[in-house]
């Protein structure tokens, strides 16, 4: 082991501290190497335990924890400070404790001080945490604790103080670990502890003394950075692969996307050139088709109409002509034989002329003629008449016959020129031919024209017409599926550059990972390095305590020469001793109590740290024997170390002369390692109405 | 207009009325007469119509047949010119009529009416050939045959 740091108690200064009624002054404790023991000594129930609690509070705090953890009533401050404070008369309770190197130099000072007033009239007990137990409501109280430290790196012997509670709690700590407080504030009754392999306090203790964690958390740090490192490793290695497959499946679906886009564009335009087809047939049969188409038929039927009048215009044409001229045709010879007998009669003057029968008449009547000659006179004028008369007619018949006689020759003179007839009749005929041919053709394009109509008019339009709308319904949906996958590309693709980005970023990180593993494989090495060095530290410092403890307890332990040996636990530093012979028999008391100064003594011994060692009750439950192998085992086994004993005085100064064995202050002497040396009285303090009032007295031995 | 002196003519030309055909012919009963028969060339036509290309086609075939007259049908007061020109032409072609035969208006009836009695048979036949495509088709084949004849 390296140099020890050594610690003593140079002075303890106690004011109304449980037992304790006023300022005690400074009392000294030993700090001569050659003596280093301290004694405080009295009867049960003087002080020694509230001594031992005011060193333990003034480090800490708090007081050290008691074995039967009953809670007192009485607090720290002593009772009659409490139950005579006055109005407006302050006072307080404080511990100091002064604190020295092996070179005398004052290192620490620490004053921890409760202040007390009284405020009101409350008489009922509560419990104050500040004061640790239960006082009249009336009383007020607040710590305060002021701590003085050398400054390292000042010679002048000047402290640096400071009272802020946090900073002084911190260096406390630092210097007085909390687990450490068994090595050199130790309650004899406590001793077991050490062979109670569940108490963490001791092992905690252990641990802080020798540093032994030191390397394991070295371990555990490594560890820590290197999971950290290996997890992103890991975590990077795996988002790797996991983005190439991530952007392999997607490119297989973004090649897929394209193939299918230039597709379905194909089957649009295929559909919208159906729908154009459609779209077109519509236009070609539309409303105003429609129309055209109507009108087209009324005018060709108006043609027909006209044809068949034409036609039926030839035909009467025909018929007049047949008509007016077959009756006449048949009779031409008859009215050529009349004609020509009516001439004669017309030459013979034959024919009835307006000189009628009647007029005859009238003449043989009057007998005057025209020119007013007298017929009377003129016989053959009579005679004349008279012949006449026989061959004479009615005046309206021969009106009508020259009438007839000339309209029987216009007919004979009419029917001469019959070949222009004929002529006339063909033409008919080639007209009537010709306008049934043009009437066939015009019937033939109303028909056209009608079933051209009809077709319009047809289902089949309406068939065009439902398909020109599912082929929108399917132009639109292909529409609507091709800006889908549009979209779905263009979402792919920003995806994709993003993995693109991810994935350039992963690899740098892969082959940073590549670094990260080596520096994975290095901690792994000097994890295993630093693990097999504790293990191997952690069982080099047991096998030594071990071995010193087992030294100190074989030459102190009562009956020690029953054991073959120490054993610590490694893991727990729970102390064993094992018999020799019937090793299930319990380790006695005594025993126990040996063995536990012993390890701490082993402890101490091989660690750097040589504190003052404080024990209250050092002798408990042990036989005179080894009280006395105890005392002169002191000399060798704490070197350099400042004990202090708080003992009974039975303990101390009993003789047990049936053994004939010194007492402990006999042996002690007789080692002249006694630097200091107190007896601790109790005296009267006061009697208030039927109360007492006691205080104890710590008090030179000599 | 050619006025014959009143009762010249007797009041109705006689046609031959036990002839069922012919009766009906003349008649006013539709399918049977051509004046009501719509694809007759008669059609709307005159009874003297029909007299007078019964006399035309008689004289044509130069025959006559004389009949029973039983009952006279066929008024003269519808008579127009061109049945007196007819009428007088028929009886005035045959060479042993003179002018005198207009002292006897009787016979001219006479003469004409079995001209017409003998006609109206042709006229039937030839009306039963009708085309009804072309109804007016015989006629019309008759006139054109008598013209080539004639030329």
């Amino acid at each position: 082991m390296t140099s020890q740091q050594i610690l003593r108690i140079k002075s303890v200064t106690i004011k109304n501290f449980r037992a304790y009624h006023g300022d005690s002054g400074p009392i000294l404790f030993s700090r001569d190497q050659s003596s280093p023991v301290t004694i405080f000594h009295g009867t049960n129930g003087l002080g020694k335990t509230s001594l031992f609690n005011a060193i333990h509070w003034g480090i800490y705090g708090k007081e050290r924890k008691s074995k039967d953890h009953k809670t007192k009533s009485e607090g720290l401050v002593n009772s009659y400070v409490i139950d005579t404070i006055s109005d407006g008369v302050d006072d307080e309770m404080f511990v100091k404790i002064q604190i020295e190197n092996q070179n005398e130099d004052l290192q620490y000072e620490i004053q921890r001080k409760i202040l007390l007033s009284k405020e009101g009239i409350g008489t009922d007990l509560i419990t104050s945490d500040v004061l640790g137990g239960k006082v009249p409501r009336y009383i007020v109280a607040n710590n305060e604790v002021i701590f003085s430290y050398k400054d390292p790196d000042s010679d002048d012997g000047e402290l640096l103080k400071t009272s802020n509670p946090i900073t002084v709690s911190s260096l406390l700590k630092k210097i007085f670990p909390r687990q450490l407080s068994n090595f050199f504030l130790l309650d004899g009754e406590l001793l077991d502890d050490f062979m109670n392999s569940n108490d963490a306090f001791v092992k905690n203790g252990i641990e802080q003394i020798s540093q032994l964690p030191l390397l394991v958390n070295a371990v555990k740090k490594i560890k820590f950075t290197s999971n950290k490192v290996g997890t992103g490793a890991t975590s990077n290695r795996t988002n790797y692969t996991l983005t190439q497959d991530k952007i392999s499946k997607k490119e297989i679906i973004r090649d897929k996307l394209k193939k299918d886009l230039p597709q379905i564009a194909s089957e649009t335009s295929e559909l919208e050139r159906q729908l154009d087809d459609g779209i077109r047939m519509i236009l070609k049969y539309d409303a105003d088709t429609v129309k055209t188409n109507q009108e087209q038929i009324e005018i060709n039927k108006t043609t027909l109409k006209l044809l068949e009048v034409n036609i039926k215009d030839n035909k009467s044409k025909i018929q007049n002509l047949v008509y007016q001229n077959l009756d006449k045709m048949l009779m031409k010879n008859a009215y050529e034989s009349a004609s020509i007998k009516y001439k004669k009669y017309v030459e013979e003057k034959k024919l009835p002329s307006k000189f009628s029968k009647d007029i005859l008449e009238q003449l043989l009547h009057t007998h005057e003629c025209v020119c007013g000659r007298n017929l009377d006179e003129d016989k053959t004028a009579i005679d004349k008449i008279q012949d006449m008369l026989s061959v004479s007619y009615d005046s309206t018949l021969g009106v009508s016959m020259n009438k007839i006689v000339e309209q029987t020759s216009d007919i004979v003179n009419t029917s001469k020129d019959n070949l222009s007839l004929v002529g006339e009749i063909k033409e008919c005929n080639t007209q009537i031919s010709k306008y049934r041919i043009k009437r066939i053709d015009v019937k033939g394009l109303i028909e056209s024209l009608e079933k051209e109509l009809d077709k319009i008019k047809d289902e089949k339009l309406e068939d065009i017409r439902t398909n020109n709308n599912k082929l929108k319904i399917q132009i639109k949906d292909k529409s609507n599926l091709a800006h889908e996958k549009t979209l779905v590309l263009n979402s792919l693709n920003m995806e994709l550059d993003n993995l693109d980005r991810e994935f350039l970023k992963l690899k740098r990180l892969t082959i940073k990972d590549g670094h990260a593993v080596n520096k994975m494989k290095l901690a792994e090495y000097i994890e295993t390095t630093l693990n097999k060095s504790h293990e191997q530290l952690r069982k080099e410092f047991v096998e030594q305590v071990q071995s010193a403890t087992q030294e100190l307890f074989m030459k102190t332990g009562p009956q020690a020469r029953v054991f073959e040996s120490i054993s610590i636990d490694k893991n727990t530093f729970a102390i064993s001793a094992l018999r020799a012979k019937d090793k299930s028999k319990d380790i006695s008391r005594g025993q126990a109590h040996v063995l536990g100064i012993s390890f701490i003594n082993a402890i101490r011994k091989i660690t750097t740290k040589n504190y003052f060692m404080i024990i209250d009750s050092p002798f408990n439950n042990i036989s005179q024997q080894e009280r006395i192998d105890v005392c002169n085992e002191i000399p060798t086994s704490h070197k350099n170390t400042q004990l202090t004993f708080l003992v009974t005085d039975s303990e101390y100064k009993a003789n047990i002369e049936e053994a004939d064995l010194p007492s402990v202050r006999e042996t002690l002497k007789k080692h002249n390692i006694i630097g200091c040396e107190y007896n601790l009285i109790q005296k009267p303090l006061a009697k208030i109405k039927s109360e007492e009032y006691f205080e104890t007295s710590v008090e030179d031995y000599n | 207009m050619i006025q014959l002196p009143p009762g010249w003519f007797s009041s109705n030309f006689y046609y031959d009325v036990d002839d069922t055909e012919v009766n009906e012919f003349y008649s006013k009963i539709e399918n049977k007469s051509p004046t009501v028969t719509k694809s007759s060339m008669f059609f709307g036509l005159r009874q003297w119509d029909i007299f007078r290309y019964s006399l035309a086609l008689g004289v044509y075939h130069k025959k006559d047949l004389d009949f029973k007259r039983v009952s006279a049908n066929i008024p003269t007061d519808w008579l127009h010119d061109q049945d007196i020109i007819a009428m007088f032409a028929a009886v005035f072609s045959s060479k042993d009529v003179s002018l005198e035969i207009l002292q006897d208006p009787k016979k001219i009836q006479i003469m004409c009416e079995n001209f017409a009695n003998y006609g109206v048979r042709k006229l039937i036949e030839i009306n039963s050939q009708i085309d009804m495509g072309n109804p007016i088709k015989e006629y019309e084949s008759l006139l054109t045959s008598i013209i080539s004849q004639n030329n």
